[in-house]
């Protein structure tokens, strides 16, 4: 099989591509397997040191958006049953005849959830467009 | 209820939409490319559906109603739970992972830590969370049978264990990416719209003897009630209640009327109960027996907040570490697509959890009588008929009985396929007929275990699954993508810890589940306490063999994080499933 095969018969020779397909067989998929991790060519020499230290800053930036986030979320959601504790009279508040907890747990948890996520892809996608500005240059 | 054949054919067009879509799917995907690649065509979002598919099982079609409905506030966690997972796995794992090349997590942990040894023991957690996490597909299944057949429960968990087996080896099953997005579709529909037509109608329904869930008295019988007990239950009696009984009640036999008062009674498996109309209704031990408590949070005597937190951890952080979960990432094409793809998933369950709870409120007013057996999980079965006694109920019973099946089909074949893949490759040689076996021995263990265990509630046994996969494969991949000091050694201990510690809650748990009992928090919820050891073993002894950090760890990172683009990531659907893989290592040589 070639590596054409997954993008379709290259053009001008669809006849040949369609035989060859023809005579292929079903092959088995393992798509798990020890002994088998295939590494991508490394950049050798002085590149990599350089690489590195710019990987490490990637990962370092990237790791400290993705902890702050996840740190928020888990303010705003976990400090929820410690308020429930501290400040039970919230249970007693209704909103159209919805309890507080009920309301915020079972409704507007969701879109702060949605919401953090939407940020993250933002940023973490910001912060690998600087990372490739930044090897250009 | 008798038989019920409006439930029964929704249930069998389920079961046939399943089968049919994916033997229609595996006849087109034909070649390893196909198989592979199909991901390739798929957007964003068909992806997310199909992600949130095969994600939503009985736990939360059945287990986050039955939950709501006992519990009340407190378990409002669940579902957010189950979601805010998703969250953690998209700020801490998606992209990474994907651009990894990884398939499943014992070949995540090679690659990363290039141990064959951490491997093998990652296979063995990836083994026992499948079959954790399949006990209660298997059970909820049986009981969703027995609801509307009058079947015994093992039947129900045969029928589908035998239907997942047979699709995954007839290839039925298989990376169907369509026919698991579908199957989130019936579920949404199936939960939907029977919360909302049960809303209007209670909206409607407003006699005045109906008592609200604001009043500090416990639920109703809304009629006269003749109940079975069938497993042995401690129930909380808040209000004194005249009643009949048949059976054992105290270990003493019981034949006619009995006084409870306030305090416990308990109530042997085979027991008939009969409660007059508008009696309060006794509960489970160990849940809020009166409405009002039932409506606050943090309800009981036993650290309510630790239990609280406890279920946080494990959900927030269990999410990650299941093996069906993974697996799924591999279908996006790259870090980029797979951070879009979970962004949708997450939409998608946050859609869908609205609707159990409306359902779980509802089913205390209307089936309180569950309240009793502990059964609660049938609530999302149960309730349409109970509101609307004519046709509509009787259809929109059939709907949820249909939506129930396609949850249990859709996440008991994605962990059945995960199992069998793990095993296939990892433990037996890796044949054709390998997989075959592999996928028999993975449905039969948790169908044995399914029928022999006593009933935990299907969001419990859940629960400790996903404990046991947040103290374990939570650290392994967190530490492992962000934390270049990791070693095997340090891993594999980490695992060790983790793992042993919340399987030992989890078999405490069960064993005095079936005596009746209630374990206590520390071993229903034991995660607050076992991921944060599994956490720190990790990287004390990772400190400790510090010279044992591989070789490649930056370019192993490098790969992890740099950006798309720039090629790092490799994809092996082109390098590792082609028949020319010889020839390239060949060219390599010749290089």
């Amino acid at each position: 099989m070639s590596p054409h095969d997954a993008l379709g018969p290259p053009p001008g020779r669809r006849d040949e591509w369609t035989l060859a397909a023809k005579r292929r067989r079903r092959v088995r998929v393992v798509l798990a397997a020890p002994h088998r991790v295939v590494r991508p060519p490394l950049p050798v020499g002085q590149q990599a040191t350089v690489g590195e230290r710019l990987v490490r800053d990637l990962v370092r930036t990237q790791f400290r958006m993705a902890a702050t986030l996840g740190a928020v979320t888990v303010v705003l959601l976990a400090g929820l049953p410690a308020l429930f504790l501290l400040v039970p009279e919230i249970a007693d508040h209704t909103v159209f005849g919805v309890p507080v907890p009920w309301l915020i747990l079972g409704v507007l948890a969701y879109p702060v959830l949605v919401g953090v996520g939407h940020l993250h892809n933002r940023l973490a996608e910001r912060n690998e467009r600087d990372f490739v500005t930044m090897l250009d240059n | 209820m008798g038989l019920d054949v409006w439930a029964l054919t929704g249930i069998a067009v389920v079961a046939v939409l399943t089968f049919g879509l994916g033997v229609w799917g595996s006849r087109r995907a034909r070649t390893t490319s196909d198989f592979l690649v199909a991901g390739r065509v798929v957007s964003a979002r068909t992806n997310a559906a199909a992600i949130a598919g095969e994600y939503l099982s009985a736990a939360s079609f059945l287990g986050v109603a039955g939950l709501v409905m006992r519990d009340g506030a407190d378990a409002l966690w669940y579902p957010v739970g189950f979601t805010a997972g998703y969250l953690a796995l998209l700020l801490f794992v998606a992209a990474p992972l994907r651009r990894s090349g990884a398939y499943t997590l014992p070949d995540f942990a090679e690659a990363r830590l290039g141990s064959l040894r951490l491997r093998r023991l990652a296979t063995i957690f990836v083994v026992l969370i499948g079959w954790l996490y399949l006990v209660p597909q298997l059970q909820g299944a049986g009981l969703t049978l027995s609801t509307v057949t009058h079947l015994p429960p093992w039947a129900g968990a045969l029928l589908v264990a035998g239907l997942v087996v047979m699709n995954v080896l007839f290839g039925g099953m298989r990376a169907v990416t369509l026919v698991q997005a579908v199957q989130y579709w019936i579920k949404l529909t199936a939960i939907g719209v029977p919360a909302f037509v049960l809303c209007i109608a209670f909206a409607g329904d407003r006699a005045p003897k109906q008592p609200t869930l604001s009043d500090p008295l416990p639920p109703v019988f809304t009629a006269d009630t003749t109940l079975d007990v069938r497993t042995n239950v401690v129930l909380t009696v808040a209000e004194p209640v005249l009643l009949e009984a048949h059976g054992k009640v105290n270990r003493r036999a019981a034949d006619g009327p009995v006084y409870w008062g306030p305090g416990h009674q308990e109530v042997s498996a085979g027991t008939r109960l009969r409660f007059p109309e508008g009696a309060p209704v006794p509960v489970v031990i160990g849940s809020p027996p009166d409405n009002a408590s039932w409506l606050r949070p943090l309800y009981g005597d036993e650290w309510p907040l630790f239990r609280t937190y406890s279920l946080i951890f494990a959900t927030f952080l269990g999410t990650m570490g299941l093996p069906h979960v993974l697996v799924r990432f591999y279908t996006n094409p790259d870090g980029r697509q797979a951070r879009q793809t979970t962004l949708f998933v997450l939409v998608l369950l946050g859609l869908f959890y609205l609707f159990p709870t409306i359902i779980g409120a509802l089913s205390r007013l209307y089936v309180p009588k569950l309240l009793v057996t502990g059964t609660t999980d049938a609530a999302v079965l149960l309730l349409p008929s109970a509101v609307l006694g004519n046709w509509g109920g009787r259809l929109l019973a059939a709907l949820t009985a249909a939506g129930a099946f396609a949850a249990f089909l859709s996440t008991s074949a994605g962990l059945v396929m995960s199992v069998a893949g793990v095993l296939s490759t990892d433990v037996l040689r890796g044949r054709v007929r390998d997989v075959r076996v592999g996928t028999v021995i993975a449905g039969l263990v948790p169908l044995t275990a399914a029928v022999i265990a006593g009933s935990l509630d299907v969001s419990q046994s859940v629960g400790l699954a996903f404990a046991t996969a947040a103290s374990t494969f939570c650290p392994l991949l967190v530490l492992g993508i962000w934390w270049r000091g990791l070693t095997a050694a340090g891993a594999a201990v980490g695992l060790v810890v983790g793992g042993g510690l919340s399987l030992f809650s989890t078999v405490a748990t069960v064993v005095a589940a079936n005596d009746g009992g209630w374990a206590g928090p520390l071993l229903t919820q034991p995660a607050a306490v076992t991921v944060p050891a599994a956490f720190l073993t990790m990287v004390v002894v990772s400190k400790i063999t510090r010279r044992r950090v591989p070789a490649d760890v930056s370019r192993t990172m490098l790969r992890l994080h740099a950006p798309d683009r720039l090629g790092f990531g490799h994809d092996r659907a082109v390098q590792r499933f082609t028949e020319d893989r010889a020839r390239l290592v060949e060219g390599r040589k010749l290089r």
